[in-house]
């Protein structure tokens, strides 16, 4: 058994050196105009993802995560500020930034494997070598069996699999989740959180996570960021210091992940009833 | 004996070949004793049997000195060729209307105008402009399945989940391959109903048009066979009664007195 005693969720100081920065987000600001007016989605927005790192972006419904993860993948424009990726700014979307979203967004008229072919497309691999590639990616999430199913014929935790063999065979540097695993039963999603963490500790991908669930980012994270709504900012940079590897169901229950969780609950419970008031029933 | 038509009920709801052949054959029956009775004051309603031979007639002798096969792939060609290029052209112009909101409003107005029109109502347009040939037929069919095919692809490509072509934007994937490989078959089911519709109005359209005006084809078969009342006698010979003096052939028909007179 680990020890997982040790003090956890201690608020962020040190700076990372610039070159192993992955994501790099400086004063980003964005909102829309709607016919009733604008939104500000997000307000000066500064986060910096380290290369190999689990980062976890945590906030209530609308405070502009979904908005975020957009920006970073190059999918829509900040407004303002500056988005980064090592170094470059972004101007769309590229292969060295994967997606994976809540609705799989699987290609149906394709079966298990050729839908994991279809990322290895652009590396430029010989036809004769895809079909064994994929397999490989089919086997990390242990779907081997299941190449010739059609999307349809699987659960939602198989078909999340799926999208996820897939964004990794495009071999990416960054693997961006936008609440992959919040359409899943909640013990699909903690089996579906220990295969994530053991990819990440194999392939050390860059992963930008992004969830409302508290649990689901203490147990994945290395770091978390605390968003606030309206209009959507930091609100803290928590750094996860649960020992490695956690690709085991008990950390959940030990004394070092409750006492995260009573933190960054305390960082949230606020947000979640800002102006509530008592007043007395009509 | 309730009982008993619950199981027979029963039966019968889990055989749908066997009800569908048993109503078809009840059917026919009654128009065959129908037929018999109204046969002596009206020649021009058949049975069965009589319609089958007279099929058989013109299968095997042709209609008009030409065999039914020509007038049949007369037909067959001109919605072909009207419906493959409708549909070609209406796939196209549907996957820019449905990926771009600019397209889109720019034919907007034009699709609306035409929308209402029965493609039926372009005929006599279509002649001036381009005459009774092949060609004018074959722009008639493409009329008319050129919108149905444009209009359902561009409600498909729009219905596209923004999610997919993120996915896919990920994957290094091209724009041409995007169009082919994501938007396409995910919008196919649209298409292909699109295509359906198209092509059924294809062909109502071509056998329209050929009433109007034609040498050959189904729709100047019946046009013809109405105008010179051979509904029931379609295998017999009917030269005397027509104006037309370049008919030939005909005199190898056999020659018989049409009922109808
Ligand atoms: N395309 C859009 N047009 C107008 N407003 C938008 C658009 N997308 C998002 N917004 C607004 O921006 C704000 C942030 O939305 P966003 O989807 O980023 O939130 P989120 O944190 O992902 O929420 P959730 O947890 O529910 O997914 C919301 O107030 C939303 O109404
Ligand atoms: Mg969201």
């Amino acid at each position: 058994m680990p020890d997982f005693t040790r003090k956890s969720a201690t608020l962020e100081t040190a700076a990372p050196s610039p070159d192993d920065i992955a994501v790099s987000l400086d004063r980003v600001g964005h909102w829309f105009d709607g016919p009733s007016g604008r939104t500000q989605a997000l307000s000066d927005v500064n986060i910096q993802i380290k290369t190999g790192e689990f980062f976890t972006l945590l906030g209530p419904s609308g405070c502009g995560k979904t908005t975020l993860l957009n920006i970073v993948g190059g999918f829509i424009e900040a407004k303002a500020g500056d988005v980064a990726i090592f170094g470059k700014p972004v101007s769309g979307p590229g292969p060295d930034r994967g997606v994976i979203f809540q609705s799989y967004a699987l290609f149906r008229w394709l079966s298990v494997l050729k839908n994991v072919e279809f990322a290895l497309h652009h590396r430029k691999l010989p036809k004769a070598e895809r079909a064994e590639v994929a397999l490989q990616y089919l086997n990390l999430v242990g779907l081997q069996d299941f190449r010739h199913h059609y999307p349809y014929q699987l659960s939602g935790g198989m078909k999340q699999r799926v999208a996820i063999a897939r964004a990794l065979a495009a071999d990416p540097k960054i693997l961006l989740m936008d609440e992959p695993f919040a359409a899943l039963d909640s013990q699909m999603r903690e089996v579906l959180q220990e295969e994530l963490i053991e990819i990440w500790q194999r392939t050390r991908k860059t992963v930008f996570f992004i969830t409302h669930n508290v649990d689901e980012a203490i147990f994945l994270s290395t770091r978390i960021c605390v968003m606030s709504a309206n209009p959507g900012r930091t609100k803290a940079l928590l750094s996860n210091d649960l020992p490695q590897p956690r690709a085991d169901y008990r950390v959940r229950t030990t004394a070092a992940f409750q006492e995260n969780k009573e933190g960054i609950l305390a960082l949230i419970r606020d947000e979640l009833h800002p102006n509530r008031m008592r007043g007395a029933l009509p | 004996m309730r009982a008993r038509l619950k199981q027979i009920i029963a039966a019968l709801e889990i055989r749908p070949a066997l009800v569908g052949t048993l109503s078809t054959l009840l059917l026919l029956i009654i128009w065959s004793i129908w037929a018999s009775k109204t046969e002596t004051m009206h020649s021009s309603f058949v049975g069965p049997l009589e319609l089958l031979r007279r099929l058989y007639l013109l299968a095997t002798q042709g209609y008009g000195g030409t065999s039914l096969w020509v007038h049949i792939a007369a037909s067959l060609f001109r919605t072909g060729a009207g419906f493959i290029a409708g549909a070609i052209v209406g796939i196209c112009v549907g996957m820019a209307m449905g990926y771009s909101s600019i397209i889109s409003s720019a034919l907007a107005p034009l699709f609306s105008f035409i929308r209402p029109i029965p493609p039926i109502a372009y005929i006599p347009l279509v002649i001036l402009w381009f005459g009774i040939g092949e060609f004018s037929k074959i722009v008639l069919i493409f009329l008319a399945s050129f919108l149905y095919v444009a209009l359902n692809t561009a409600a498909g490509v729009r219905a596209v989940p923004q999610d997919l072509i993120r996915v896919a934007r990920t994957l290094g994937t091209s724009n041409f391959r995007l169009f082919y490989a994501v938007i396409l078959p995910e919008a196919l089911p649209y298409v292909m109903l699109g295509l359906k519709v198209a092509l059924a109005l294809s062909w109502a359209v071509v056998v329209a048009a050929e009433l109007v005006a034609a040498q050959a084809g189904l729709g100047y078969l019946i046009m013809d066979a109405g105008t010179f009342f051979r509904i029931p006698d379609l295998g017999s010979e009917l030269s005397a009664h027509r104006p037309d003096p370049c008919r030939h052939n005909e005199q190898e028909l056999r020659r018989q007195p049409p009922a109808s007179c």
